[in-house]
């Protein structure tokens, strides 16, 4: 757990009250675990034609075969030893999406009738339960607040900045926390049975739904399809690589000196 | 009063050591902690141009053709 070690600059005494409430409202965050508003695009849209309904019915029948095995086998990459997220249906919502919030899994209409296989309910699943597994949502709150203190500091030494700081710390690290929703989603998928050998090709079919994601833009908090494609791929032949070893299906992480 | 003037430089620079602690503390808690395959990028820009292919190729077949690759 990371602790947010504060200390006074050279304050002067009209900038006291102002670093006062700062102080204040940080400890609020860090001990309410309060958490910053994320922007969410979740635009509605009108008319669900017959044919989609069905399609969102049925794979909405599939969905405890193919979710129950991804939490069970999420245990065991799970640092907290609880990883038993709620997966929420959007049914009514036509955004290709599915997302976390760090307790639940929600997944939309939209992305129940694009995804055509097991295999693709279960990359897409196992990639939110990675997000919430690896504490990404917490992290880009952090992002934002370091942010934010900027953004304060900038107010009280009397500069607007209408919160830049808070916007880039918020984007900070987002496409790579991306890759590694990916990286152990796919590992989560693999330990639950499911193969993962063609499981890249879903980003093959989401770059003809969405051809402007296919390369990646810095601005945007997803990387493009392509590099998602290769990414799995790569993935996909270490755990091959692995299961042939007959190594433990665990992820690689970063050794701390 | 050159005491003075030394003890301050010295509390600026703990203050700017201290900050750059902070920074660093703050920047490394957020950051990925997997060590995920490698990719070049000559293997992003292949994988793209195949991708633009397909879609390409799609725009040529007619709408009720077959979404697969």
């Amino acid at each position: 757990m990371c602790n947010f070690i504060l200390h006074l600059v050279i304050i002067k005494k009209s900038q006291k009250l102002s670093f006062g409430f700062l102080v204040l409202f940080l400890a609020v965050v860090q001990t309410t675990g309060w958490a910053l508003p994320l922007k969410s695009d979740n635009p509605r849209k009108p008319a669900i034609r017959d044919q989609q309904k069905i399609s969102i019915k049925v794979a909405k029948r599939k969905l405890p075969a193919i979710y129950s095995p991804l939490i069970y086998a999420a245990q065991a990459v799970c640092p907290k030893g609880d990883c038993n997220y709620p997966l929420i249906t959007l049914e009514n919502d036509l955004d290709i999406n599915a997302y976390s919030d760090g307790d639940k899994i929600y997944i939309t209409g939209g992305m129940l009738s694009f995804a055509q296989k097991r295999e693709e309910l279960a990359l897409i699943l196992a990639h939110e339960i990675a997000h919430n597994i690896m504490n990404h949502i917490t992290s880009k709150q952090k992002n934002a607040l370091f942010g934010l203190i900027f953004d304060l500091a900038a107010v009280a030494g009397g500069v607007d900045t209408q919160g830049v700081f808070a916007q880039l710390g918020s984007n900070a690290y987002t496409q790579e926390f991306e890759f590694e929703a990916d990286y152990i989603g796919l590992y989560i998928m693999a330990r639950a049975g499911f193969s993962v050998n063609n499981a890249a090709y879903f980003w093959r079919r989401m770059a003809l739904k969405f051809p402007d994601n296919i390369h990646n833009h810095v601005m945007v908090s997803h990387p493009g399809s392509s590099e998602r494609f290769l990414l799995i791929e790569k993935t996909a032949e270490e755990i091959n690589r692995k299961k042939a070893r007959h190594q433990p299906l665990v992820p690689e992480f970063i050794k701390k000196n | 009063m050159k005491k003075m003037v030394y003890l301050k430089s010295v509390k600026k620079f703990a203050v700017a050591v201290l900050s750059v602690a902070m920074i660093s503390q703050l920047l490394a808690c957020a950051a990925p902690v997997t060590k995920r395959p490698a990719m070049s990028r000559e293997e992003v820009a292949r994988e793209a141009n195949h991708q633009q292919e397909i879609l390409k190729r799609k725009a040529m077949v007619p709408e009720d053709a077959s979404d697969s690759d």
